[in-house]
């Protein structure tokens, strides 16, 4: 055994050279600083049990040909890092990433920040890391993917976010968990995504093209969360993390333990979270805590080196406080609220409690994945997922019927996923596949309230097929894709007497995409992508009819909606050196026809409770465009600067007005100061962020109910260290947030009717894996 | 093409027409029981004198949507005394249900409060208490002066904060609370 440190593992299983148990594998690393992800190179390697060595490639990989299965073990070592033993249980072809710890102060070099795969370095994306997920484990998940250009967070409170990728969210984005797609409420701008991110191995925001084989009704907008493979390792191995933060007096906690053996590899994993009551700089945000508690289990086995499965299980059980100072009824109460200096209902102390108004979700999956290789390279996939997913809302409601749910739905989903992957000599990949999926979605009568979003079971059948070729200089790929979707609805009549009335509609989706790569003088790296896409009207859309909690306005479907056609492209160009800087600059249009939005009406709805304004769903020609930048300037060994830039403009082209919930402009700044004294204490750094949120002046006063909050600047502070034992890594990060306790209000924030953002925070976070 | 190739398509095949004709009706849902749901005010003013009682009703009986409500006036004697009772109902459902007594049940947690346009000559005061000494509204007194006409708006507030400066006069301003019932009556005051 050796010194145990933090290995990255892609392994590709491939049945090379027939399907025998003999000694012909293929055992490649490759050697990247844990640091600046650079390639090692003249490291040497030797081969414990047989005495053969060798030394790392320019690229910094090694290749041992003809390796036999079992237990084997690999010193590696080189004069500028620490020494380094892999034990490993070679049962076929394996290729490991492993990250070296530099012996030496001196560092130079740059993260790389686009993503590591070859094939996906054609697309406009971004990848969050592991390590990243683990140490923000406290905050919500589309919280995490905050820090990309071009991502921003919807927000009710602290407790709920979703986030908008290019301006795109809700039922334009789609979040595929650990290979399914996400199904539950997600057109509420008040339902968060109810995924744990915790133990993935990475989360990747792709912003354009590239989604043809993701099922979902997303215009190019996808979120990828991917499970972490398990260390072939016949160790147990985990990982224990805990985060404490100041605001709110939370508590998160994550575990997860694992170990390979030859029947099976298997994970653990637990999250907990209990906040209570968050602070603005003045006053206590009351009624604003939070509790999640999930847990999830992998298994991944494989057979004769061909067919490699995967089973998932997950549950996600969260209950969250909305601020009860934000549950008003009608717009004289609206207005009374925003006129307010403190909330009504603030209380001067904290509590834990959570009471009416609030949320209760419980989202289950269970996903079966498989994948058979019928020769090196192509394989056939297929995958079956389950989800349950059920969510509550509780209101401040008379005679006692406050535990009643005021909504109360349940959604049961099943889903199917057919593909086949060939893999030519020419280099040309050809991808086709069938994907299906069915959706129950039932209101609970107990709630004595009739339901916003009514009852229905819809059916979506869809094809694809792509072509694609990837070479380090460079790629493209071309696809189309076509979905037929079907809903049958069964809704209650408004009038009296209440009847049923049945509805049915289907749509024809197509999609077409493409992408281009090139790379030139290994520096520079540009990317075009295009993607034309139709989203048909989802139910929401269609038949919503009432008062959704909080902000005093009844919403009103549209039966009449035809399917949205998007076009968008992007262009990027970027450009990553041994040395000094990298930068990366995107720029992008979408172009929508139809493009379905809650358009506010001219008359208010009067009802026995007072003036509601009116919102019904409507189609305009839309366009949003924008501009995502970011640079990172090694200026002196041990220090650099984080530069990023996001715009972006939405219209709403039929009325010569923005759209809403449009980011405004954002420039943030981060010094990062990085120390490692080479031996037991290693990947220090301490970091200064700032980031400056332009005021949203292009939306007009007779847009919103209330004048857009101004421009404001917040500062944070990240301090990390790690260190080493001999099987055993122990991480400390404190992050502060609002460091100067600013009082400040977010346009993208719908609290911000009601009370202040958040107030300063103070987390302080320990992790130990083994 | 090799054996693996044929066994891929075909299980294609296979799901390709297992699942695309599969075809569900959903059930028909069971029609939530409204009981929370309140359909009509009624104001009743009996004259101290006479006892000829006013009725002031506003009728939405199948609640936000659908049709739209029914308001219903009574012209007021001037210079007159009256006792005022609201009623609230749900008529939605069969027999209809006196909301009225939920909310006196929780009267600590109710009141109702009276806007009156200042080109109309009334005044409303409280006839009731709450437990804590505080109003709830649903017994009232009012006043008519001389000959005129404007709005009247009654409120009923859930959990407003009684206590707050001039709540419990019946000045709405630092109530809070949720509204449950805002509901106008444009009247007159005739001779």
């Amino acid at each position: 055994m050796g010194r145990f440190i933090f290995i990255i593992l892609l392994i590709f299983q491939f049945s090379v050279n027939a399907y025998s148990q003999k000694c012909t594998f293929l055992f490649e690393i490759k050697l990247i600083d844990s640091i600046t992800n650079e390639s090692i190179p003249f490291a040497a390697v030797i081969h414990k049990e047989s005495g053969q060595g060798s030394i790392s490639e320019p690229d910094g990989t090694f290749h041992f040909h003809e390796r036999c299965p079992g237990e084997q073990t690999f010193i590696i070592s080189h004069i500028a890092y620490l020494n380094d033993t892999i034990n490993i249980l070679l049962s076929s072809d394996t290729f490991l990433l492993v990250e070296l710890k530099a012996k030496v102060e001196w560092l130079e070099g740059v993260e790389i920040k686009d993503d590591y795969h070859a094939h996906d370095q054609r697309y406009i994306a971004a990848t969050i890391e592991n390590k990243t997920i683990n140490a923000q484990s406290n905050k919500n998940l589309a919280d995490i993917l905050e820090s990309i250009e071009g991502v921003n967070v919807l927000r009710t409170g602290a407790g709920i976010s979703k986030p908008i990728i290019h301006g795109n969210y809700g039922n334009r984005v789609t979040t595929i968990n650990r290979g399914i797609t996400q199904s539950g409420q997600q057109w509420g701008n008040d339902h968060g995504l109810e995924v744990d991110a915790f133990g993935a191995e990475r989360i990747q925001v792709i912003k354009g093209a590239g989604v043809l084989a993701y099922d979902g009704n997303s215009l190019g907008n996808v979120i990828l969360i991917d499970s972490k493979l398990i260390a072939p390792d016949s160790n147990l191995h985990g990982e224990v993390n805990s985060i404490f933060q100041s605001n709110g007096l939370g508590i998160t906690l994550n575990g997860s333990i694992e170990k390979s053996s030859k029947w099976a590899s298997w994970r653990v994993t637990g999250t907990y979270k209990k906040m209570g009551d968050s602070k603005a700089p003045d006053y206590y945000l009351t009624n604003t805590g939070k509790n999640e508690q999930n847990i999830s289990f992998q298994l991944n086995r494989n057979f004769f080196n061909k067919w490699y499965n995967e089973l998932y299980a997950s549950t996600y059980n969260t209950e969250i406080g909305i601020l009860r100072g934000s549950h008003v009824s009608n717009i004289t109460d609206l207005e009374e609220a925003m006129g307010r200096e403190v909330p009504f209902y603030t209380n001067e102390h904290f509590s834990y409690e959570i009471n009416p108004p609030r949320q209760q979700v419980n989202h289950n999956l269970i996903k079966y994945e498989m994948k058979y290789f019928t020769k090196p390279y192509s394989f056939f996939s297929f995958k079956y997922g389950w989800q349950w997913d059920r969510r509550n809302e509780y209101d401040v409601r008379r005679g006692s019927r406050s535990d009643i749910p005021a909504l109360s739905l349940t959604m049961i989903t099943h889903s199917l996923a057919a593909s086949y992957n060939h893999h030519f000599n020419s280099g040309h990949t050809f991808i086709f596949g069938y994907q299906y999926n069915n959706i129950d979605n039932t209101n609970n009568p107990e709630t004595g309230i009739l339901p916003l979003l009514p009852d229905y079971f819809s059916v979506s059948n869809s094809v694809y097929a792509i072509i694609e070729k990837d070479r380090s200089k460079w790629g493209y790929d071309f696809g189309f894709r076509y979905n037929h979707k079907r809903f049958d609805v069964v809704t209650i009549s408004r009038d009296l007497p209440r009847k049923i009335e049945r509805f049915d509609n289907s749509y024809n989706n197509f999609a077409l995409s493409g992408s281009l790569k090139y790379v030139w003088k290994t520096d520079w790296i540009a990317k075009l992508n295009a993607n034309f896409a139709q989203r048909s009207p989802e139910v929401n859309e269609l038949y919503s009819f009432g008062l959704h909690q909080g902000v005093a306005s009844i919403e009103v479907g549209n039966p009449n909606l035809r399917s949205e056609n998007s076009f968008k492209i992007l262009a990027s160009v970027g450009w990553k050196s041994i040395e000094k800087l990298h930068f990366q600059f995107i720029v992008y249009a979408q172009s929508f026809d139809n493009y379905i939005f809650l358009e506010p009406q001219d008359e208010f709805l009067l009802t026995i409770r007072g003036a509601y304004p009116l919102y019904e769903y409507s189609q305009v020609q839309a366009l949003i465009y924008g501009s995502d930048f970011s640079l990172e300037y090694y200026v002196l060994p041990h220090f650099d600067i984080q530069f990023k830039y996001a715009i972006i403009r939405g219209e709403n082209l039929s009325e010569n007005i923005s759209l809403i919930n449009i980011p405004s402009d954002q420039i943030k700044l981060n010094l990062v100061y990085r120390i490692s004294d080479g031996e037991n204490w290693g990947e220090s750094s301490v970091e200064i962020h700032s980031a400056y949120i332009f005021k949203q002046f292009r939306i007009t006063d007779n847009q919103d109910f209330m004048p857009v909050p101004n421009a404001y600047l917040l500062l944070g502070l990240n301090a990390s260290t790690v260190k080493y034992f001999s099987h055993t890594r122990l991480g400390f990060n404190l992050r502060i947030d609002n460091l100067l306790n600013n009082s400040y209000r977010d346009y993208l924030n719908r609290m911000r009717y009601f009370a202040d953002d958040l107030g300063i925070n103070v987390q302080v976070g320990v992790q130990f894996s083994f | 093409m090799n054996s693996s190739r044929i066994i891929a398509i075909g299980v294609f095949a296979i799901f390709i027409s297992l699942f695309s004709s599969c075809n569900k009706e959903k059930d028909d849902p069971i029609i939530p029981n409204e009981e929370e749901l309140i359909t009509t005010v009624i104001y009743t003013l009996v004259d101290t004198l006479t006892n000829d009682s006013l009725v002031f009703t506003y009728r939405d009986i199948d609640g936000d949507g659908g049709n739209p409500p029914i308001i219903e006036v009574d012209s007021i004697k001037a210079n007159s005394y009256y006792l005022g009772f609201i009623t609230l109902l749900n008529e939605a459902v069969n027999p209809s249900i006196d909301i009225g007594i939920e909310v006196e049940n929780e009267a600590e947690e109710h009141q109702f409060f009276f806007i009156i346009q200042s080109s109309l000559g009334i005044e409303i005061e409280y006839a009731d208490l709450d437990a804590n000494a505080n109003p709830l509204g649903m017994k009232t007194s009012f006043k008519s002066w001389d000959e005129s006409a404007g709005e009247f708006t009654i409120i009923l507030k859930h959990e407003p904060n009684k206590f707050a400066p001039g709540v419990s006069d019946g000045q709405i301003g630092n109530a809070g609370g949720e509204t449950d019932v805002e509901v106008s009556f444009f009247v007159s005051i005739l001779e």
